[in-house]
């Protein structure tokens, strides 16, 4: 059984639906990818399967549970949601954003532990923003912001991770690392990876499963190879291009044309 | 001559004074719709009165119509029986009950000159505090207006005979004053060589306002042969709930607006007063001891004999 | 410009300290510091000078404290609530609901105890969280709080509470300087029942608060990302709400409108121990007792032996400051 199931989901903003009966589901240990132009319901599907907009029908079911049956607090422990960008007024520092993705698992009234202090360390080390730790987050870059987080999201130790655009602020340096640390995650941790992706090449290198969307619908739904065909790629984008295999890494190229 | 001529210079006079008949309408119509807007009657060089705002005014003869912009005067000139000529009075003109069936024309501070107007006063009484500007209203209106202003006791009684000069009742008002004298002196009498307990107003309690110096409050305390703890501080003034806890009445006296002894009894710290102890604590009508009117006189002999209430059985 | 945590709230405990001090000695009866040590220790038995301090001066500073530290904490619930730095414990009506409570029973001339209460805090009371609720109404949609929709219920719903209660003013006349006099708050009544009154909701509030500090962290992220960390915010910030107003109808209930400390007091304490609430909280209470009680003392002694309503006092030292505030956020 999957760990993410969602079955024919029909829902949207105030009466008009966005996504159109989709279903797909995503494993541990698998990084998929959702890709499709703008519009396409990208961004819908990651709030809907985050909780935060209710279906006009159809169902979606975290780890065998429906997911309106998931109180925030317990939902929060199983799934960990990085946005594209937050606009914080308040000076905290980095370290104390990162430490909140250990709310979910602190008591009303309880301190952090030590325990909770070594994730939130970990999860800095790994994403490259342990020297920010003590910055105010209003003055650090949208990139490194970005960085934190996802130190945050994976201070939340979910099971399942929701990406929107995970790699849009980075630089190379930065995306690379991005990229090696979600298949890390992916691999190593068991963890299912779910993000949204706008940049194919990247999406064909990392993802082991990749979903194209159009209009609300599931175009196409397998590997990058079975996915990313010119023929799809016209269907939904518009625009002509040639895919090939990379001399040097093997990995899946697209070119446009 | 030409008849035809004759007739059109006939014919064009008689138009001629046609329109004048119709201009003359016309001129007199404007006048009676303006109504207010016509020279006062006494044009005629009569009595000239010098009143608190320093002006000199022109009084009418007898005046018939009298409006009243403060309840005191209106007290007064109802003890000066001239009740039936008041045909206005203020909204907070309460006393005597007669006064309940006279036109109301406003507040004292602002009355509504319309009405004012409407009800064609040969003279208006106003008091202190009406502010220069409504009394230039009036007087633009065509009014005649006076403003009083008493300060104390001897005031009171100048204010009295200044009314019965203005509305030509010259005896009534000395009669009135000497039985108020009378009155006065009765209490200065009863009250002399007596203690002089320590005495406390209060005009409201959150925060704490008293009457101090300049006050008419003030003024009945001391004929009454009681000592005000309030008299260093001038008029009504807000007073410390500290220094009334320090120097500790024997007699508080109080408007009777508020419910002070139902709060104080059920107060632990105020509990500590002697006045509160003894029950010495009295409830006052307002209006009787804050308006200068005959009334002050029955205030003063209520608050002698609540403070000297032996020398009240004594003298009965 | 961020102090060291523990060096704040040390010298805000010195200050503080040092105001009660200053309070407890000073007023309109000159009794000197001996004798008030003598009072203070319980040996001076039941003087007149004793009940002075006892039955005057020490309910006045307890009342202070518990007014000052409700409102700072207040103020700072209400801006993470509403995420903005310059909300203020009055946003949602309380302050025009309660005048109106206050000014009707001034009106009535009601003094006699209702179910063994003053009326008149009982009906400021009443009137402050029957504000807050209907503005809360009015902003509730499908069982979700828009805070925008808030703010603006909160304005009207304060413009024709306070229409109103101007009316009654006009109506009640005689009355017009108590009610005045009440809105412009002060403490020149306080008294040990009165803080026996509001006692029990600031401390249990405050507890309520502190429970809820780390959320208030998180609810600064914006709704979605805290619902992401497991906040219900929905529930949460119903139960904030109404914490916030159940401390502020309190704190109006027995001193009037005072302005400027819920405000304030947050928005300094954060520029001077930065915004986590588990600490902003320690720095709002304390902030807030120690403005409110020097306040205080300046009301009492600035044109002794009148008093100058604390909300006046409070307006002239909170509102140039304020403006220095807004100044900075301009730069």
């Amino acid at each position: 059984m999957s760990l993410l199931e969602v079955k024919g989901i029909v829902c949207g903003y105030g009466g008009k639906p966005v996504l159109n009966g989709l279903s797909l589901t995503a494993d541990r240990g698998l990084l998929t990818g959702v890709i499709g132009p703008n519009g396409s319901g990208k961004s819908t599907l990651i709030k809907a399967v985050s909780g935060l907009l209710s279906l006009s029908s159809g169902e979606i079911c975290l780890g065998g549970r429906r997911l309106c049956n998931y109180t925030p607090r317990a939902l929060a422990r199983c799934l960990a949601v990085l946005a594209q960008d937050i606009h914080i007024e308040f000076e905290f520092t980095v370290r104390e954003i990162v430490a909140m993705g250990r709310h979910p698992f602190l008591g009303r009234v309880q301190r952090e532990g030590l325990s909770d202090k070594e994730i939130t360390e970990r999860a800095m080390v790994e994403t490259d923003t342990l020297h920010l730790a003590d910055r105010s987050v209003t003055t650090i870059s949208g990139g490194e912001r970005q960085r934190v987080l996802l130190a945050r999201a994976l201070a939340q130790q979910a099971e399942l991770l929701l990406l929107d655009e995970p790699t849009s602020h980075l630089d190379i340096r930065h995306q690379v690392g991005t990229a090696r640390l979600l298949r890390h995650l992916a691999a190593e941790k068991a963890i299912a990876v779910l993000g949204v992706f706008h940049d194919l090449n990247l999406a064909a290198r990392i993802c082991d499963r990749l979903l194209l969307l159009c209009d609300g619908h599931v175009l196409a739904w397998g590997t990058p190879e079975e996915v990313l065909t010119p023929d799809n790629i016209y269907r939904t984008f518009g625009i002509q291009i040639v895919v090939e295999r990379s001399r040097h890494s093997g990995a899946l190229l697209v070119e446009m044309l | 001559m030409n008849t035809y001529l004759e007739e059109g210079i006939k014919a064009q006079r008689h138009r001629g004074a046609k329109g004048f008949r119709i201009l003359f309408l016309l001129l007199s119509l404007s006048l009676f719709l303006t109504g207010c807007r016509r020279t006062p009657l006494s044009n005629v060089p009569g009595r000239v009165f010098t009143d608190a705002l320093e002006r000199r005014v022109t009084l009418p003869d007898h005046p018939e119509r009298i409006v009243s912009l403060a309840p005191a005067t209106t007290e007064v000139l109802y003890a000066l029986n001239l009740g039936e000529r008041i045909v206005g009075v203020t909204d907070y003109c309460n006393y005597p009950l007669q006064a309940a069936g006279v036109t109301r024309v406003g507040g004292y501070t602002n009355p509504n000159l319309e009405r004012l107007c409407s009800l064609k006063p040969d003279l208006v009484l106003a008091m202190h505090g009406i502010s220069k500007s409504v009394v230039g209203q009036i007087e633009r209106a065509g009014l005649t207006v006076v403003t009083l202003h008493p300060t104390d006791l001897e005031g009171l009684y100048n204010m009295i005979k200044d009314i019965g000069y203005i509305t030509g009742n010259k005896v009534e008002a000395v009669t009135l004053c000497l039985s108020l004298q009378k009155r006065r002196q009765a209490v200065s009498d009863m009250v002399a060589e007596a203690s002089h307990p320590s005495v406390f107003y209060v005009i409201w309690d959150e925060p704490l306002f008293t009457a101090g110096s300049g006050t008419f409050i003030n003024d009945i305390i001391i004929a009454a042969g009681g000592c005000n703890i309030a008299a260093g501080m001038k008029g009504y003034a807000q007073f410390s709930r500290e220094q009334l806890l320090a120097k500790d009445p024997d007699i508080i006296l109080y408007s009777d607006k508020i419910k002070l002894w139902e709060k104080l009894k059920r107060d632990r710290v105020w509990c500590r007063l002697k006045a509160v102890r003894s029950g010495c604590i009295y409830p006052l009508n307002e209006d009787k001891i804050s308006r200068p009117g005959p009334r002050l006189l029955d205030s003063l002999e209520e608050v002698a004999s609540l403070i000297h209430p032996d020398r009240d059985r004594k003298a009965r | 410009m961020r102090f060291s945590y523990r060096t704040f709230i040390f010298i805000l405990l010195i200050a503080l300290a040092a105001a009660i001090v200053m309070a407890v000695l000073l007023g309109a009866v000159r009794i000197s510091p001996s004798d008030i040590l003598h009072i203070l220790s319980g040996r001076a038995g039941n003087s007149g000078n004793a009940a002075i301090v006892w039955g005057l001066r020490m309910p006045r500073i307890v009342l202070a404290l518990l007014v000052g530290a409700s409102l700072g904490a207040a103020g700072m619930v209400l801006q993470a609530v509403f995420r903005n730095p310059l909300a203020d414990p009055y946003i949602v009506g309380i302050s025009s609901g309660a005048s109106l409570g206050a000014a009707l029973i001034l009106v009535l001339g009601l003094s006699g105890p209702v179910l063994g209460l003053d009326p008149l805090p009982l009906a400021a009371f009443i009137g402050a969280l029957g504000a807050a609720w209907t503005v809360y109404m009015l902003s509730c949609k499908d069982g979700r709080i828009s805070i925008y929709t808030l703010l603006l219920a909160g304005v009207a719903v304060s413009a024709l509470i306070s229409a109103l209660t101007s009316f009654i003013m006009i109506m009640g006349r005689r009355d017009l300087q108590a009610i005045f006099f009440w809105i412009m708050g002060g403490f020149y009544s306080a008294n040990w029942k009165q803080v026996l009154l509001i006692a029990p909701y600031v401390v249990a509030g405050i507890v309520l608060i502190w429970s809820y500090c780390r959320d208030l962290n998180v609810m600064l992220m914006g709704d979605e990302e805290a619902q992401h960390l497991g906040l219900d915010v929905e529930k949460t910030k119903r139960i904030l709400l109404a914490v916030t107003s159940l401390l502020t109808a309190a704190a109006v209930s027995v001193s009037g409108i005072i302005g400027f400390v819920g405000l304030i007091v947050p928005h300094a304490a954060r520029l001077l121990i930065g915004p986590d609430h588990r600490r902003l909280l320690w720095g709002s209470l304390l902030l807030g007792a120690l403005v409110m009680i020097i306040s205080d003392i300046l009301a009492r002694t600035l044109l002794a032996p009148s008093e100058v309503p604390v909300g006046l006092i409070t307006a002239m030292l909170g509102a140039p400051f304020f403006i220095y505030l807004l100044y900075r956020r301009g730069r």
